[in-house]
């Protein structure tokens, strides 16, 4: 079962002479459960497409189905429901919000759902990031790959059918970086969780299920990674 | 670029919208600093001329001395002129009294309100001037004699030499004025004159007028009551000893600080925000290896460039208002604001102005200017400002998500929350102590209530009838005609003892205007019922409404209830022991009898027109008094008008300050956490909960500064009300719940409305553009 179906997507920035394809028709479907990896070098219209398939930017044409729903034809309002109930995001900055402990940073998306945190799901997640300790720490007080840990889990905790990684290694050592892809390739099996990763590192892009390379706006798979 | 600091216009060339709010902020401050301190100069010069004009360019005034005395201090070096203007002795012509004056040319024109307005000044002691009214009354003109009756009982003939301006006082006590040479005064002048007749002294510019009046009371042993100040003029100089010109002095330096505390507040709050959202820049310099102390004097540099640009702009806006609202006073009242200055410089509210702009940004910057100096230049690779600034995490226990987040983000940075506070409280504490100066007015200088005469008709033996009414109703350009029968000790018992009550009626239509009036109670069971009354206060008087007065009439006791209390009423007698009661004209009738008119009031369409004067003159008894009080009335009107103008211009100023002042510390506010906000959104924060969320920081901050400016708003709204009102008319305080409703709602919508705008840009923006990293 396809659980994102991207078609024929164009993002063009500019116009004129001075026009930029970012993305160039690009079309692709990723199954549920799948870690995909997106490599290429910068520029290359990496993150212009993840920002696409996140909802948050607009493509200058195409369609993007996620879960089967065409998220481009959905109102402004609906498509911020969707995109907190059904995708994760998990950013190279880390981007957590720093007046929120690692426990509320992690259920901030369920709070914004007006939804109660189931605790015991809660406490899990905790657990298996390795932050039990640290629940009550604020962002400030976390290391790097701690940080990134949180997002993680604050990408995971809504169960989402899609989650998109934009780097998460980029601000980590390489001790942190193997850490947090090994966190989110246990993530994708323990929870069934579609992942697509932009990734700079090609043995980073070796644990994934599947690979696309970017390169000047054009998406090419390059079929099952070698573990 | 051959220093780091030539970077400085440069990097304001990039960030010239952040600029713009900032050079906005200072010209705002620099305006209504501007605007207020050349108000009050434009304001003292225009009644420092009008006081001239009506009382006459006197300091001091001396009376019970001899000619030596008079001529030592006239030689002192800080005497600029001197004279002596003889009063207090009348006589008559015809019926009528007049009141003569004495003095010398110089002395007239200087030293006295009048002035000249036809003819020659009398030289010899059988000349005089006449006032205009007079002079028009006896059908005299100029050169021809009038024949007076002077204080010793004999008549002597005066050539009329000229005629002076009315003056409102003679007017209104239906007299006339004759203006006589110094011998001409000392060869009538009886008793009376000794204690009307003063020594007037002008200082010159510059003296120290108080330490003056203490050496010549010191020099010539002079009493208390023997030195009088022009206290008007010397309250405008500032050099007024009177109690009530020391508390103006007090409040008027108390205000001053506060619009000089809002102007920084304002400046401070732009710049902090401005630091905030430039942190990352400021940590590159410091990675780029700027010293601490290279960054401080950026931030200083940074903030006086935008001084140079705000405050011109600030400066010549405040003028531009300032001579605006000149030409609004002009043509509100030619006579009153004959001396107001068009056109010209304030030195003082400039000076104000540039002082403020450039002193205030100095002080303002060196805050933040510290703060950026800190920054680890860590800041400028890490990305995050923000991280580094938490010490404890939001409660989200109590309220929504968003909400507890608005709340957090108000209490979470310290600095912000007290300038924000500030901001709202400062706007709240300046328009409650302005607002003291409303009531001041109403008090002090009350605009012409609805019920004011042009021309009062007082009864002399025989009464006023209704046919009078009728006759002077039906003259040209009389628009209204209302009488009030009096009669005075009629004996009252009620349950706390008996006495004496003066009885007034009043028709229908007055007892609608006396509404305003009406401290307590309701006109309406007056209207309808023959029983009931209304009672004027009266201090000490322990009557309520309901209590009854048993009234002791010709027809025996009768009940009447008191339905009203009036704080003042119209009347020409005397109250009783026990005041003044006011009753419909049906129960005074049926009270006290039908008594006819104790006097008539008339209102005139047209008050520059004299025909209708003339002609209720012509029809009123012989022995009945005319007052005409028009002049007086359109003193008091005037002098109203001009406090209004600059009162309510003032707290118009203020709450447009407030308004922008909010709006520009939301948007500020906002502005520096737009990233964030574009974080919440891509983890699925909606537009409402955003709008719920920035609404939240924003009440949280209006409802702290409501509440700190009610706090310190009111205890200084009570002082300044004792000051002014309590200490002069016993007037208790209250609370002023309409002005702060009124304050409260403006900063809470202010606030409401500010957070639209960067909402609605944050909304339309990309959620991907929030989160970009530079």
């Amino acid at each position: 079962m396809n659980i994102l179906e991207v078609q024929d997507l164009c993002k063009i920035y500019g116009t004129g002479e001075t026009a930029v394809k970012a993305l160039n028709h690009i079309s692709f479907c990723v199954r549920k459960g799948e870690f995909i990896a997106i490599v290429g070098e910068s520029g290359s219209g990496k993150s212009t497409l993840l920002n696409i398939v996140g909802a948050l930017d607009n493509p200058s044409s195409g369609k993007i189905w996620i879960d089967g729903k065409d998220i481009f034809t959905m109102p402004e309002k609906k498509l911020t429901v969707f995109r907190r109930q059904h995708i994760g995001f998990i950013f190279q900055s880390f981007h957590l919000i720093p007046e929120l402990n690692v426990e509320q940073n992690i259920i901030f998306p369920l709070l914004l759902d007006y939804q109660k945190p189931n605790p015991q799901f809660v406490n899990e997640l905790l657990k298996v990031l390795g932050l039990e300790e640290r629940r009550t720490h604020l962002p400030s007080q976390l290391s790097g790959g701690q940080q990134q840990r949180v997002a993680i889990g604050r990408a995971l905790v809504t169960r989402p059918a899609l989650i998109l990684a934009d780097e998460p290694t980029g601000n980590l050592d390489s001790r942190n970086s193997q850490e947090v892809i090994a966190f989110l390739q246990s993530m994708s099996q323990k929870y069934q969780q579609t992942i697509l990763m932009i990734t700079h590192n090609e043995n980073h892009a070796g644990s994934a299920d599947r690979v696309f390379k970017m390169s000047d706006g054009i998406l090419n798979d390059l079929g099952v990674a070698s573990r | 670029m051959k220093h780091y600091l030539d970077f400085v216009p440069q990097y304001e060339k990039v960030h010239r919208k952040n600029n713009r709010i900032s050079v906005l902020c200072i010209a705002l401050s620099v305006l209504l600093v501007t605007v207020i301190f050349s108000m009050a100069d434009m304001a003292l010069r225009a009644q420092k001329g009008y006081f001239i004009k009506t009382n006459g360019e006197y300091h001091i005034s001396l009376r019970g001395i001899d000619m030596q005395i008079s001529e030592i201090i006239g030689a002192r070096i800080d005497v600029a002129a001197c004279g002596w203007v003889y009063q207090g002795s009348t006589g008559t012509i015809g019926q009528k009294t007049v009141s003569f004056v004495g003095a010398t040319e110089t002395a007239f024109s200087t030293l006295t309100e009048m002035k000249m307005r036809s003819g020659k000044y009398p030289v010899d002691s059988n000349e005089a001037l006449l006032n205009q009214a007079a002079l028009e009354q006896l059908g005299l003109s100029i050169g021809e004699t009038v024949v007076v009756t002077v204080p010793d009982g004999s008549q002597r003939a005066y050539r009329i030499t000229g005629a002076f301006e009315n003056l409102g006082s003679l007017l209104k006590a239906d007299i006339y004025g004759m203006v006589l040479s110094e011998e001409g005064f000392c060869a009538i002048a009886d008793d009376n004159a000794k204690e009307g007749t003063t020594f007037r002294i002008q200082f010159k510019n510059g003296a120290e007028i108080q330490s003056a009046i203490r050496q010549i009371k010191e020099n010539y042993g002079l009493m208390e009551n023997q030195v009088a100040e022009n206290t008007a003029l010397l309250g405008l100089m500032g050099q007024s000893k009177n109690s009530m010109m020391q508390s103006l002095y007090i409040v008027a330096v108390f205000l001053v600080l506060l619009v000089l505390a809002a102007g920084t507040v304002m400046i401070t709050a732009s710049f902090h925000t401005n630091v905030l959202e430039r942190m990352q820049f400021y940590g590159l310099l410091r990675c780029l290896g700027a010293s601490k102390k290279q960054v401080k004097h950026f931030v200083i540099l940074q903030g006086l460039r935008q001084s140079f640009k705000g405050v011109p702009i600030g400066l010549i806006a405040g003028q531009i208002i300032t001579w605006c609202a000149c030409l609004l006073l002009k043509s509100i009242s030619k006579e009153r604001f004959s001396e107001i200055p068009l056109f010209q410089w304030s030195v003082s509210g400039l000076a104000a102005g540039v002082v403020i702009g450039f002193l205030i940004v100095f002080f303002a910057s060196l805050s933040p200017a510290r703060k950026a100096a800190k920054v680890s230049p860590i800041t400028a690779v890490s990305g995050s400002t923000q991280y580094t600034q938490m010490k404890k995490a939001a409660n989200t226990s109590f309220f929504p998500i968003e909400t507890s987040m608005g709340i957090f983000h108000a209490l979470s940075n310290r600095k912000n929350l007290v300038l924000m506070t500030c901001s709202f409280a400062i706007s709240i504490i300046m328009f409650l102590s302005f607002q003291v100066l409303v009531v001041f007015l109403n008090q002090g200088m009350p605009a012409l209530a609805p019920s004011a005469a042009d021309i009062s008709i007082t009864r002399g033996s025989t009464p006023l009838d209704r046919t009078l009414v009728d006759k002077i109703a039906a003259i040209p350009n009389v628009a209204n005609v209302f009488g009030r029968m009096e009669q005075v000790n009629i004996p009252v018992s009620a349950n706390n003892g008996v006495g004496t009550i003066t009885l007034i009626s009043y028709d229908d239509r007055q007892l609608q205007w006396a509404k305003k009036v009406l401290n307590q109670g309701s006109i309406a069971p007056v209207l309808k019922n023959p029983a009931s009354v209304l009672m004027l206060y009266q201090e000490n008087l322990h009557l309520e409404i309901g209590d009854t007065l048993i009234v002791d009439t010709a027809s025996g006791e009768k009940q009447v209830t008191i339905a009203g209390i009036l704080t003042t009423a119209d009347t020409v007698n005397r109250a009783g022991s026990f005041g003044c009661i006011v009753c419909s004209e049906q129960t005074f009738i049926a009270l006290a009898g039908d008594l006819g008119y104790a006097a008539l009031d008339i209102q005139l369409s047209d008050v520059n027109s004299d025909t209708a004067l003339l002609a209720v003159r012509s029809i009123i008894p012989e022995d009945s008094s005319i007052s005409d009080k028009r002049l007086s009335n359109a003193e008091a009107q005037s002098a109203y008008d001009t406090g209004a103008v600059f009162i309510y211009g003032f707290l118009i100023i203020i709450a447009l300050i407030t308004v922008f002042h909010i709006f520009n510390s939301m948007n500020a506010s906002v502005a520096s956490r737009i990233k964030q906000y574009g974080i919440m959104r891509s983890i699925g924060m909606g537009t409402e909960q955003l709008y719920k969320m920035i609404a939240a920081e924003a009440l949280t901050y209006a409802l702290l500064g409501c509440v700190v400016g009610c706090i310190f708003g009111l205890p200084f709204n009570k002082i300044m009300f004792q000051f002014l009102i309590s200490d002069k008319w016993g007037i208790g305080w209250k609370v002023p719940l309409r002005s702060l409703l009124l304050i409260v709602v403006l900063c809470l919508a202010s606030a409401a409305i500010a957070i639209r705008r960067p909402i609605k840009q944050i909304s339309s923006m990309a959620i991907v553009d929030a989160v970009k990293d530079s």
